[in-house]
């Protein structure tokens, strides 16, 4: 087939592919030399009702081979948006949030709401939401960032390798923008976020900030934490618990004993179920497979050892699930989601139900049980 | 060359005269008396395209010693015929033939004593491979069409010759497989070379450009190689080749994306390792018309998707760059073509001298020079090793050039433009026929038995069941 180019066509085709050429600098077009990173942002509310932003701007090096520096950066403004307007004003012009690895909240916005903070993200979606951790920190976080560098790596770095890091020993749940979000929303469940601290210029977890809706409402403590975590049916690769065990022998030993179920699966049984006075009842059990990763005993581990053993770590992990339950209906937190539960199979009681107070009410009956299948090799 | 007929005179000097004015009266037309029986005789011959020593041999010396014989035993060792038609013999001169005139005889003898001055055949240096046949077309066509029928002792090899060029003729060989070959792609071949009017034809490109159905694309519709086992394979596929005398390479049609993918090798390899190879052709395929499109795409528009330490070790690398990224590009690219032109011109131990000075010398002086970054050299230098993956270096030329709009449309649009531009040149490539066949069988349409051999090569009992359904049956 030939074509039969007249003069015309020729002319427009000539013009279509020249037009774009002049159209140089156009659009959303960021060239990446010209980015100025910001890694890591910080929000506080300051005495005057503004917000503070704290932000670790990358500096990329200016001959190759070197590494970045990082600066730190303050601002205030009424908002989000504003007090970022007011800290380009004082930074080296444009700065973008798109690698951003967490936003870290003080514990006066956490009470004061996150939903009004986190609004920007959402509403505008050049902000990355899909890998961005949300954090709490105890006193102020401009105090935490402004440590700038830990040892060798800058303050983001640091953080966001110490929260993944932790995820995946069970410490954490897996939050980000993007589940924070949906949890926000969600009229039926809510949510926990890593807590952090600075003690003597050391940046520690504290363990889990609780979350009643979108305000801060009560925390938990590290070992507490990954039970929570396993509670809530979520596990990392490890889960390592280090117990008091006392083994009923005549000689009464006791001994402590460190063991990992985060190897092994896990089976969870959520039910809720509602009783004819509508009150709303639920059990929780977990079934734990474990591997004994420490136990400097005299004893050495026998069949007959381990059934006391197991038999000792259900009660004691137990009881513990029962206080976290308590700690988290103290705190209002319905991280389990028991309200979309309800919300899905018995929505008549839901409507009935003002889930803010009636949450208290409910009954949980947690219930763990371990069963220890490998006691390393030394046997 | 004149077309009207003159019959040859009975004069020696007349038709000696009438000869030396048709030829313009060339230097290098020799005249030579020989009498025979008393009677006065004339032998012609141009002295560049004849074997001067065989008519030394083969017709004067024999006609010194048997002055007693009839004149046809004469020539015994000769091939020769009788004509009467002059223009006929300009012709046979033409062809390396000697002619001899005899006073008084209406006829005249072409003898055949053309020179014959060949290159040796050896392996093609564009097409070498490790295992397999390793001879080569040459310049002559019936040595070509020797090598070929080597390969293929078969009834069923027919070749149709045509004459192409008014002012210069020159033979073509239209060579097929008689049972294999679709008779309506014979039909089509056959009409678009008797199409053809040119005044003269010096190589197989002509025949290319005249015959291919879309002469608006860059993708080459013919496939073009210079190896008798690999012309053979596509023969026996039921494939067409045109032979051209004078060149050296046969065009292959109808041509299809894939088969300039394929390499004889691929069949010596053992399947496995011959899959592995065309899958790594696919890879160098894909890096070479999109790479610089993607980086430019990602650093302009997209730098999110890079992991953090990239993002910073390619941001620290640029931080020096004052061009966008799409000049940064298109310099390096045309400093890679420049060096491939310059290295394609010289001989091969300047050329190495280029490889040093334009590799090591510009590229590390262009970076410290702040032109362009290392990141960018690096995709351009990927860029065009991959090109060289690909085994025809028509397809390698038309990739090679592809990836320039790819690139201005990923700087305009990003990942948005390297789409819309891929899904333009995916809706040419499915629209593209060479002689009446779909250019990218077996893809589109789909045939699985077709892709058995496409982008990895199953063992050959499960491609080649049979030779009655060859490929350009479906």
């Amino acid at each position: 087939m030939r074509w039969r180019v007249k003069l015309g066509t020729f002319a427009l085709s000539v013009l279509i592919i020249l037009f774009p050429l002049s159209l140089t600098g156009c659009w959303d077009r960021e060239y990446l030399k010209d980015l100025h990173l910001a890694y890591s942002v910080g929000f506080d509310l300051s005495e005057n009702g503004m917000i503070k932003e704290t932000v670790e701007l990358i500096i990329p090096p200016d001959i190759e081979q070197k590494a970045t520096t990082s600066e730190i950066h303050t601002s205030y403004g009424h908002n989000l948006r504003s007090a970022s307007n007011e800290m380009r004003n004082r930074v080296r012009g444009n700065i973008r949030f798109l690698k951003n690895g967490f936003q870290l909240f003080g514990k006066s916005v956490a009470e004061h709401g996150l939903y009004s903070n986190l609004d920007v993200n959402f509403r505008d979606p050049t902000n990355p939401t899909s890998n961005v951790r949300v954090i709490i920190a105890e006193g102020n976080a401009s105090d935490i960032l402004e440590q700038k560098m830990v040892g060798e790596l800058k303050i983001g770095e640091f953080i966001t390798q110490k929260i993944v890091s932790l995820e995946e020993m069970s410490v954490f749940p897996k939050e980000t923008l993007d589940t924070v979000f949906r949890f926000l929303k969600d009229p039926g469940q809510d949510f926990a976020l890593p807590y952090i601290a600075i003690e003597s210029n050391e940046i520690i977890t504290k363990g889990l900030a609780l979350f009643n809706d979108q305000y801060y409402s009560g925390m938990l403590n590290p070992d507490q934490s990954i039970l929570l975590v396993l509670l809530k049916g979520q596990k990392g690769k490890n889960a390592r618990f280090t117990k008091k065990i006392v083994l009923g022998y005549p000689d009464n030993i006791q001994e402590y004993i460190t063991i990992n179920v985060g190897l092994k699966k896990v089976k969870r049984k959520f039910k809720v179920s509602v009783s004819a006075d509508e009150s709303v009842e639920v059990n929780l059990e977990l079934k734990l497979q474990a591997i004994v990763e420490e136990f400097p005993g005299e004893r050495s581990l026998k069949e007959k050892d381990l059934q006391k053993i197991n038999q000792a770590l259900s009660e004691i992990l137990t009881k513990e699930a029962e206080s976290v339950v308590e700690e988290v209906q103290k705190a209002n937190c319905d991280i389990f989601g028991v309200g979309r539960k309800l919300i899905a199979y018995h929505h008549n009681v839901w409507k009935e139900k003002n889930w803010s107070k009636d949450y208290r009410k409910v009954q949980f009956h947690p219930k763990v049980e371990v069963k220890i299948v490998d006691t390393g090799i030394l046997e | 060359m004149t077309n009207q007929t003159q019959t040859s005179f009975p004069s020696v000097d007349q038709n000696s005269d009438y000869i030396e004015a048709a030829l313009f009266y060339t230097s290098d037309l020799k005249k030579r008396c020989l009498s025979f029986h008393g009677k006065e005789g004339m032998v012609i011959y141009l002295e560049s395209l004849t074997d001067t020593d065989l008519i030394e041999r083969n017709v004067i010396v024999p006609f010194s010693r048997n002055q007693d014989k009839d004149l046809p035993e004469l020539f015994t060792t000769l091939s020769f015929s009788l004509e009467t038609e002059l223009n006929q013999g300009i012709q046979g001169l033409l062809e390396g033939s000697c002619l001899y005139f005899l006073e008084g005889t209406s006829e005249f003898y072409v003898l055949f004593t053309p020179a014959k001055y060949e290159r040796s055949i050896s392996e093609p240096e564009n097409e070498g491979v490790i295992r397999g046949p390793h001879n080569g077309f040459i310049e002559q066509m019936k040595v070509n069409l020797y090598l070929i029928r080597k390969q293929i002792a078969s009834p069923n090899l027919i070749v149709r010759y045509f004459t192409l060029g008014k002012f210069a003729p020159k033979q073509v060989g239209m060579v097929y497989m008689e049972n294999i070959a679709k008779p309506e792609l014979i039909k089509i071949v056959e009409s678009r070379i008797k199409k053809i009017s040119l005044d003269w034809v010096i190589t197989t490109g002509f025949i290319q450009e005249l015959t291919e159905d879309n002469s608006f694309s860059i993708f080459p519709q013919l496939i073009n190689t210079e190896r008798p086992d690999h012309t053979s394979s596509y023969l026996l596929d039921g494939y067409v080749a045109l032979l051209l005398d004078g060149d050296p390479t046969a065009l292959i049609l109808p041509a299809s994306f894939f088969s300039f993918y394929q390499t004889p090798d691929d069949y010596n390899n053992r399947w496995m390792i011959a899959s592995f190879v065309r899958f790594i052709r696919l890879i160098g395929f894909v890096t070479a018309f999109q790479l610089p499109a993607l980086y430019i795409a990602t650093v302009s528009f997209h730098s999110n998707v890079l992991p953090l330490q990239l993002f910073f070790s390619i941001q620290g690398l640029l931080t020096r760059v004052p061009f966008p990224p799409l000049i940064e590009a298109m310099l390096l690219e045309l400093i890679f073509e420049l060096l491939r032109e310059a290295g394609l011109r010289l001989p091969n131990r300047v050329g190495q001298t280029i490889g040093i000075v334009g590799g090591l010398v510009i590229g590390d002086a262009i970076v410290k020079a702040g032109l362009v970054s290392y990141s960018m050299i690096i995709v351009v230098a990927l860029t065009a090793i991959a090109s060289f993956l690909i085994p025809s270096n028509e397809m390698s030329s038309a990739i090679r050039f592809m990836r320039f709009p790819l690139m201005i449309a990923a700087s305009l649009f990003g990942y948005i433009g390297i789409s819309f531009g891929l899904t333009l040149i995916f809706i040419h490539l499915c629209k593209l026929e060479s002689f009446g066949q779909p250019y990218l069988r077996p893809l589109s349409p789909l045939n699985f038995q077709g892709l058995k051999d496409t982008f990895v090569r199953f063992p050959i009992w499960s491609i080649r069941k049979s030779t009655s359904n060859p490929k350009t049956n479906k």
